[in-house]
């Protein structure tokens, strides 16, 4: 099983330096495996292959800018 | 005026689709209307391409208009739909088949059950990776608000998650801090 992920990259996003307000207690390593775990879902997503529609569709936006295709 | 070349735009959007994609999904759970939530952002964002100011997170500036379109469609919407916090789940969460582990199944119920202002958070800061003030820019809020979701986010998965499975999370490999950076600042 191979699965295509960013890898175990573990740093917490940003460290909050310590503002004590709601909630920032949670365990480190707890977080470190939440914020691993968040950005695998995540990137799961951002590596699906992109439907050429998308392409299609900047191409003829281009075209139209370029003038030819007024509709 | 230094407006990017249209190659440069066009060549930035089209990195960024995967990553709208990702974020639209985080809207709604219908990956179809998704895809036309980021149709309509390059068509938007290409139609606006003289109002980026070069130097500012490209990204950032697309996530933001995403996610105007998805609001205002989502007003429209309303009328239709009762309660729209249920169509919400979001469709990370959805997808469990391609994982054998149920800590990841979890995880991802866990994320579709947060509230849709702390998930949005959680998604741009810890998954995305931009920063407190960047999020807050695209949300239209205090970066205050941000951190304070972040935390409530986190908090809530780590309440969640360490009643359902917490024997998983001693064992987590060594971290591996350079992975993670690279994609932040792609802009």
């Amino acid at each position: 099983m191979t699965t295509e992920k960013l890898g175990p990259s573990e740093h917490p996003p940003k460290q909050e330096g310590g503002t004590g307000s709601a909630g920032a207690n949670v365990d480190p390593a707890l977080q470190g495996s939440l914020g691993r775990r968040l950005r695998e879902a995540y990137q799961e997503v951002v590596d699906e292959e992109v439907p050429s529609k998308f392409l299609n569709l900047l191409n003829e936006l281009k075209k139209k800018e370029a003038g030819g295709d007024q509709t | 005026m230094s407006v990017p070349a249209a190659d440069d735009f066009e060549k930035n959007l089209v990195a960024a689709i995967p990553h709208l994609r990702a974020f639209a999904r985080s809207f709604t759970n219908d990956a179809a209307r998704a895809d036309d939530l980021v149709q309509e952002t390059l068509v938007k964002a290409w139609n606006s391409m003289k109002s980026f100011t070069p130097g500012t997170n490209f990204r950032a500036w697309l996530f933001t208009i995403l996610r105007n379109a998805y609001f205002s469609q989502h007003r429209k919407l309303r009328r239709e739909v009762d309660d729209p916090h249920d169509i919400h789940v979001n469709s990370l969460s959805v997808r469990p088949e391609q994982y054998g582990h149920l800590d990841l199944v979890d995880f991802r119920t866990a994320l579709g059950g947060l509230p849709p202002d702390q998930r949005e958070a959680l998604l741009l800061v810890g998954a995305e990776g931009f920063s407190y003030e960047e999020a807050a820019q695209i949300c239209g809020c205090a970066v205050g608000t941000i951190k304070s979701r972040v935390n409530r986010a986190r908090t809530r998965l780590a309440d969640v998650l360490e009643v359902s499975g917490a024997s998983d999370y001693g064992s987590d490999p060594a971290p591996d801090p350079a992975a993670s950076k690279a994609r932040s600042t792609s802009s």
